[in-house]
């Protein structure tokens, strides 16, 4: 009867004797029994049939000798049975490793660094990059957008939803969207403002979402005036209304008005712009209306569609570029670079972030390969020592077979250590990283230790744990002759080969980290490029806060502007506020948008020249002041410029430069296009450029007219003043002091209205770059690791050639050799391998790091400095580790030395 | 009691593997079997008998398995394995040939037929 298969593989081995000696015995007893059964029913007597029974069996202790031949093969086959066999030696090899614990722990943690980065930077790509978006068969879901020159993605118009929703053959569904925010006063918790996003009836369909709970908008409630509904998210139903399933039906109140709620989101659905910091988590129906030609120049629409079946990206491009045509024919509204693009919403989400995801992914695996040649060679040094060892067992009969299997398995529970360590390293990282919020990842809400990456992790622990394995392997493949090595320690010409090999390591990894620092280098030049760029204003001691007066308490114009008036005049009598203004936008947190214009008194525009366009912003006095925008000719905006003044305006020096080249610009009139607001305004002042929408992009000309005077063609009661304004509050103290006073002063002015992403200045700009410098500080980290990992190698090496070559060093002394000609010797014993690896990792490094340009701001992908900088610290760190080995070896005594040999 | 025939080096391996390719056995069986056979003349001593039956277990030519036996005691039952056929085979056409080609030279009346 066979042993369970655990007790096989573990059992201690006197258990199993015990057993085997049993059953042999059990054996002999049942046959002499039987025999002498036999002989007694041939007629011999019972006493005298054990006799002969026994007789017959055989003489002396056959009985014992046979249990220890029975128990001799059962060891034999437990040998052979190769499940054992592993186990013992992973028993070997956890033996081995408690025995050298400097050696376990080196190796332990170079892995664990390692692995435990590289399944970190995985999970982060798996996440961002390779979840698929929260809609129905996201591949069939695309983002249209409209391009002019200057702006390749710009928004849509109403009228030219319609337009590319016409072909059908080309999209089954085109949804447009807009957000926005409102204030929400019912449900738990204060006041609050929150994202809101506009759809239609159609975008949950495009999405092919749908909801939780409740139904989607009616066709009734997506026209113009129709009923107010709403719908939630889930997870902020469960926050903010306590996940009442009563309220499909039942109202709440934002915006001082009441909506009704229709229906519950799915928490992960996003509307394809917000996948990526704050969303909407409150969703009203867009309300688009019938196809008004009137609306053709206003562009304020994103849009998602859904491909009609079996229609691919390139075919439904080709359909929408006909339909644009056709609106060029039809309409002088559009030049002949005007057009509409089509993109993978995939591409949309996630293409910006793609390249520097790669770019840290190929850095971090860098620095695996450096980790793994580490190991390598520290193992290879090992196996020189183990050389008798090795003799001994193919001596006495063990396969090479044997032998390399047993390495490898050292090897691999090696890497299995380093990988569980890896693993442990690698969910803090990734707690640190959702938790610190430190970069503005699209889907970080998908980054999580799941099954694929526990798959990835295990399949790069068994790759890593081969890779440096085969080395020692590779070594032993060679001549393994056992009568040498017995002889004594080791000998000469086995030595040779391995160090060689070991400096094929030492040049290997001095390359990759070439490559590693080169990249990490021009990343760090670069962000301290973009961090010095002046963004044209003083972001210091700048508080900064959102909010909007509802139109259900202030429908007119008058009341806007008043409610505004009042409240930076309330403000300003705050101790420790310097001056305080308001404008509908903040540079690097949100975007403006354009208008055409016409300068009054200018020359007919041509056929096909453009209308001159600019960012507006609507500001209050104070606005200028706060931010400290530098005034460059005429007068800023004040007090006295309201309603009842002479409209005026103010435009940045781009602007003048671009349309007012050849005249001063003050003194001017300009119209803004579009129906809304036909004043004729005065240009009484010229400000500095503000980089607005990022600080890597040059800024764009910008008009800026008082929202004191603002609609002021539109009746007062459409309540079409600038409604949403964000407050620009310059601090004498500390801006984050002061945020407690406003607020209350807010609750006091009107306690229905909440402040929102109140945030300072200084923290805003920090955001903005705070990607690169995410980046630039991943990289500089690998690029750290690379270099001390490197350096370690090329001084273990070195180290090993000093010890190996110690002898041919005494000779040299002996016959007079200085102690600096020694150490010269060995340091270019140990450099010619570096300076290898330099070059080579130069060419390849000048080669790949051009994949870097797009993430690189005003460097060049082969800059001079970045790549000399690389180059020189890793020379000097070399130098540094070859040097004291070197040292040592200086210092040997030749009496020594030579009596060693 | 008849000459025992001692047993040539190797050749009880053969005999039981014989005995064994009938159905499987215990001991006791095979013991019996050739006694029966030989009429008493081959003389095996059992211990002589497990000895080559663990060797044989060793390489694969026998299996052995605890099995109860008619009067419901243990015993452990032998029986020949794939290879343990292809081993006879090839070794008792070669024995056979090799005591064909013995006798032949022992019984010639001359020295050359």
């Amino acid at each position: 009867m066979r042993a369970p298969r655990y007790r096989r593989l573990f059992r201690l081995s006197t258990r199993s004797d015990e057993r085997v000696r049993e059953e042999m015995s059990e054996e002999i007893r049942f046959h002499v029994e039987t025999r002498a059964a036999q002989f007694r029913s041939e007629g011999m007597s019972e006493a005298e049939a054990l006799a002969e029974a026994t007789r017959r069996f055989g003489s002396g202790d056959v009985a014992q000798r046979l249990e220890t031949s029975a128990v001799r093969r059962s060891m034999r086959l437990r040998n052979h049975d190769w499940r054992h066999a592993i186990a013992m030696d992973v028993a070997f090899a956890l033996r081995g490793m408690r025995r050298a614990p400097m050696f376990t722990l080196a190796v332990l943690g170079t892995l664990a660094l390692g692995i435990g980065a590289n399944i970190a930077i995985f999970s982060v790509v798996r996440g961002v990059l390779m979840t698929s978006l929260p809609y129905g068969q996201p591949d069939r879901v695309v983002a249209i957008w409209n391009h002019w020159p200057g702006w390749p993605r710009a928004w849509l118009s109403q009228p030219e939803v319609y337009d590319y929703a016409s072909d059908s053959s080309a999209f089954a569904g085109v949804a447009a969207f807009t957000n926005a925010a409102l204030n929400v006063t019912s449900g738990e918790g204060d006041p609050e403002r929150v994202s809101a996003g506009f759809i239609p009836q159609s975008l949950l369909e495009v999405a092919g979402v749908r909801p939780l709970l409740g139904r989607n908008f009616s066709a009734a409630e997506d026209t113009p005036n129709g009923p107010r509904v709403a719908m939630l998210l889930e997870d902020y139903w469960r926050r903010r209304f306590g996940a009442d399933p009563g309220i499909i039906g039942k109202p709440i109140e934002m915006n001082k008005r009441s909506y009704v709620v229709v229906g519950i989101l799915p928490s992960a659905f996003r509307l394809p712009s917000e996948f990526s910091g704050d969303h909407a988590v409150v969703f009203l129906p867009l309300q688009l209306g019938a196809p008004d030609e009137a609306q053709r120049a206003s562009h304020g629409f994103s849009v998602m569609a859904r491909l009609a079946p079996d229609v691919t990206i390139a075919q439904a491009q080709q359909r929408l570029n006909a339909v644009v045509a056709r609106l060029k024919r039809a309409s002088d509204n559009y030049g002949p670079e005007f057009g509409a693009t089509v993109i993978p919403m995939s591409d949309e989400v996630r293409g910006p972030v793609r390249a520097a995801l790669y770019l840290l992914f190929g850095a971090v695996s860098f620095v695996l390969l450096i980790a793994c040649a580490n190991v390598a060679s520290l193992l290879l040094a090992r196996a020189e020592s183990r050389g008798r060892e090795i003799a001994i067992r193919t001596a006495i009969g063990a396969g090479r077979t044997r032998i390399i299997v047993q390495f490898l398995i050292e090897s691999l529970v090696l890497a299995v250590g380093g990988g569980a360590l890896g693993l442990l390293l690698a969910a803090a990282i990734l707690r640190g990283l959702t938790k610190l919020n430190l970069v503005n990842l699209p889907r970080l809400d998908a980054i999580h230790l799941d099954g694929g990456v526990f798959a990835y992790a295990a399949a790069i622990t068994l790759l890593t744990g081969l890779a440096f394995g085969l080395a020692p392997v590779a070594r032993l493949t060679g001549r393994v002759v056992p009568f040498e090595f017995l002889r004594q320690g080791q000998s000469q010409a086995g030595n040779r080969s391995g160090l060689r090999l070991r400096q094929t390591l030492i040049s290997i990894e001095l390359a990759l980290a070439v490559i590693a620092l080169t990249g990490a280098a021009l990343m760090t030049r670069s962000f301290a490029r973009l961090a010095s760029v002046s963004p044209g204003f003083a972001s210091d001691h700048v508080l900064t806060m959102w909010l909007s007066p509802p139109a259900a308490k202030y429908p007119t114009s008058s009341s806007v502007r008043a409610f505004y008036a009042q409240l930076l005049d309330r403000l300003r009598e705050l101790p420790g506020v310097a001056s305080a203004g308001a404008s509908s936008g903040i540079p690097l947190s949100s975007t403006l948008g354009d208008w055409g214009f016409s300068i009054d008194g200018a020359p007919p525009r041509r056929v096909n020249e453009h209308q001159p366009t600019a960012d507006w912003q609507s500001v209050t006095d104070g606005y200028f002041e706060s931010l400290r925008l530098p005034l460059i000719r005429g007068r800023a905006l004040t007090a006295a410029d309201r309603m009842d003044a002479a409209p005026v305006a103010l435009i940045n020096e781009t602007l003048a430069q671009l349309y007012f080249r050849d005249s001063s610009a003050v003194g001017r009139s300009v119209q803004l296009g579009g129906p809304m607001d036909t004043a004729h305004r005065t240009i009484v002042g010229i400000v500095g450029d503000v980089r607005f929408n990022r600080l890597d992009q040059p800024p764009r000309p910008t008009m800026y007219t008082s929202h004191a005077q603002s609609m002021s063609s539109l009746p007062d009661s459409a309540g079409a003043a600038p409604r949403t304004l964000v407050l620009a509050i310059r601090t004498q103290g500390d801006p984050a002091a002061l945020v407690a006073p406003i607020r209350e002063l807010m609750k006091a002015y009107d306690p229905d209205i909440p402040l929102a992403h109140v945030r300072t200045m200084s923290d805003i700009v920090d955001g903005s770059v705070s990607t690169s410098k995410f980046a630039a500080l991943l990289l500089l980290a690998f690029g750290g690791a690379a270099l001390m990992l490197a350096a370690l190698g090329v001084y273990a090496v070195t180290s090993f050639a000093v010890a190996q070559r110690s002898a041919e060093i005494g000779v040299r002394v002996a016959l007079g050799a200085r102690s600096a000609q020694v150490v010269r010797l060995m340091i270019w014993q140990g450099m010619w391998p570096v300076l290898i690896g330099l070059a080579a990792g130069v060419v390849v490094a000048a080669a790949g790091t051009r994949v870097m340009q797009g993430l690189l701001y005003s460097v060049g992908a082969t800059d001079p400095i970045s790549f000399a900088i690389a180059i020189s610290t890793l020379l000097a760190v070399s130098l540094l580790a070859n040097w004291r080995p070197a040292r040592r070896a200086a210092m040997v005594d030749p009496v020594v030395a030579l009596r060693a040999e | 009691m008849p000459d025992n025939l001692t047993l040539l080096k190797g050749t009880l391996d053969v005999l039981v593997l014989k005995g064994l390719s009938w159905g499987p056995m215990h001991g006791v069986e095979i013991t019996n079997w050739l006694e029966t056979r030989s009429d008493g003349s081959l003389a095996v001593e059992d211990s002589a008998l497990y000895h080559a039956l663990h060797r044989m277990e060793e390489r694969g030519l026998v299996l052995a398995e605890w099995g109860l036996t008619e009067n419901n005691r243990r015993a452990r039952y032998y029986s020949i394995s794939a290879v343990g056929r292809r081993w006879l085979a090839s070794e008792s056409a070669q024995l056979i040939k090799y005591a064909a080609t013995v006798t032949s030279l022992l019984r010639s009346r001359t020295r050359l037929a």
